[in-house]
């Protein structure tokens, strides 16, 4: 580029076809100009590159800048993943359940118990939230072995999670006490 | 194909014009073709206009997926973004023509007279003309280099050493996702659900028009002689054979068979290539081309706003060139 100092070129697509090149102004060094040609042999423009600047060096180039763009990439999604799933963020407390449930969260939850079954419940309020418990309960083993239509029938109806429980805990104790199942040391008081 | 070797007065006798006369002739062809009279223009239009359309895309989001209980129970449901999702199209650059009528030799000395090696001067015929000035002027200004009157593209919006811009307005617009949408100043609590503009403008790009005296300053020629109405043997005057010249350059522009000259924009690379149908020329890019880029990854978005659940896949990463265009220059 005529009145213009060569700063870099890359190629800007994977098929290696198209060149952007970067010149400063030598009337104003601050001045920087951007330039895309077609990597064409029959070119003007990129003819004119390539007498400023090997054409080995643009490829060295173009990797380079998509090395260091993949991995500000990289750490970008890392930051912004971190952040997004915060509970900083929230304006709840996020517990995490699980096998590797930690010990402060199972004494949150343990906590959480008494009221959740003895205080008072507003099923209307918190429906969705029954619904996801007596989801919950059908998938536990032992319900979906059960044959008690009716039971089952109660837990479907329940309005509290203390008449789910309830029922569920009656399933359980007819699965343990059947003769069947005398190797079973489970019990669970009533 | 027949080429000529011109005569003129060389202040004592007559003689042939050298090799490099006739060449400083066609560069005032050249010269000629970046006046205000040539046949073939470039404007900017609103829209619709006659050069093939270009298109910018930009990636689309996924589908912003919410409930009420947690943000991995978004997952299942959660898509992922649309590389080159959304597209407009820019359609600005207009071809105007005008067409001059073929000029006419009705008394067969219109033009410079040459020596037929048989002892008579003769007046060249008009193909005689074609062939020795205007077919080398057209490949000229058709080569692919900055050409008096000729047209490019560049991304510079005000300044460009030797042209003038047509139009304030570009012609093209790359555009991509907003990556400052999600995070890029740091504050990623408020972004779902999206809102407002969801792109950034990367490059513009301008029509300009080379200026006359660009290629080869003022080319000063040799006027060769011709028979005048008196049949007696003359020089043109610079404006007399700069009209002779005109006259067959922009007809041959506008109208003659395999030796006008046209634009269009041809998308070169990616995925919205084209060809330009009934080129005579090698066809030659002229300015810088045109990229119209997205962004080549996604990232995953959870933003809660009380017992809302927001999460979405977002357009990430770094650009990746969907389509490079370039206005092109040839002969039909």
């Amino acid at each position: 580029m005529q009145g213009h100092n060569l700063l870099s070129a890359r190629f800007t697509n994977n098929d290696r076809t198209t060149i952007v090149a970067e010149w400063a102004d030598n009337a104003d060094t601050n001045t920087i100009r951007t330039q895309y040609m077609e990597a064409d042999d029959d070119n003007v423009q990129y003819k004119e590159l390539l007498n400023h600047i090997d054409l080995d060096v643009i490829h060295e180039n173009t990797i380079k800048y998509y090395k260091n763009a993949n991995r500000n990439i990289i750490k970008y999604m890392e930051k912004v993943y971190k952040t997004s799933q915060s509970p900083l963020l929230s304006d709840k407390p996020v517990i995490e359940i699980g096998e590797n449930m930690s010990t402060d969260n199972m004494s949150a939850v343990m906590k959480l118990i008494p009221m959740i079954l003895f205080g008072d419940f507003n099923s209307e309020k918190y429906s969705e939230s029954l619904f996801n418990l007596k989801l919950a309960i059908f998938e536990l083993d032992f319900i979906k072995q059960s044959q008690s239509r009716k039971i089952k029938s109660e837990i479907r109806k329940a309005k509290t999670p203390i008449e789910i429980l309830n029922n569920t805990v009656k399933i359980y104790n007819e699965i343990q006490n059947r003769p069947d199942n005398s190797k079973s040391n489970k019990k669970v008081s009533s | 194909m027949t080429v000529r070797t011109p005569v003129y007065w060389d202040g004592s006798s007559i003689a042939q014009m050298s090799a490099s006369q006739i060449t400083t002739i066609k560069q005032r062809c050249v010269y000629l073709f970046g006046g205000a009279g040539r046949p073939v223009n470039l404007t900017y239009i609103a829209s619709d206009g006659s050069l093939r359309r270009m298109l910018d895309t930009s990636d689309s989001p996924s589908a912003e997926v919410s409930n009420t209980r947690s943000f991995a129970n978004n997952t299942t449901s959660l898509g992922n973004t649309t590389d080159a999702g959304t597209s407009t199209t820019y359609d600005h650059i207009n071809q105007t023509l005008t067409t001059p009528s073929d000029p006419t030799d009705t008394n067969n000395k219109l033009y410079p007279l040459y020596y037929d090696g048989s002892g008579n001067f003769q007046a060249m015929s008009k193909t005689d003309m074609y062939d020795t000035f205007i077919n080398d002027a057209i490949d000229l200004l058709v080569d692919g280099n900055d050409r008096d009157g000729t047209y490019r593209l560049s991304t510079q919006p005000t300044t460009l050493a030797n042209h003038t811009l047509v139009n304030a307005n570009p012609i093209f617009v790359d555009t991509r996702f907003d990556k400052s949408i999600h995070g890029g100043d740091g504050s990623i609590s408020e972004i779902l659900p999206l809102s407002g503009t969801t792109t950034a403008e990367i490059e513009k790009w301008y029509l300009w028009r080379t200026n006359q005296g660009t290629s080869y300053g003022t080319p000063s020629v040799q006027s060769p002689l011709y028979i005048n109405s008196d049949n007696d043997l003359q020089s043109y005057s610079t404006a007399e054979f700069d009209s002779v010249l005109e006259d067959l350059l922009f007809y041959s522009a506008a109208s003659r068979n395999t030796y006008s000259i046209r634009y269009e924009v041809k998308g070169v690379s990616g995925t919205d290539t084209s060809e330009i149908i009934g080129n005579n020329s090698l066809d030659k890019t002229r300015g810088d081309v045109v990229t119209d880029t997205t962004l080549d990854s996604q990232v995953r978005i959870n933003d809660q706003d009380a017992d809302t659940y927001r999460s979405q896949n977002l357009p990430s990463g770094a650009g990746e060139t969907e389509t490079t265009y370039a206005l092109k220059i040839y002969r039909t």
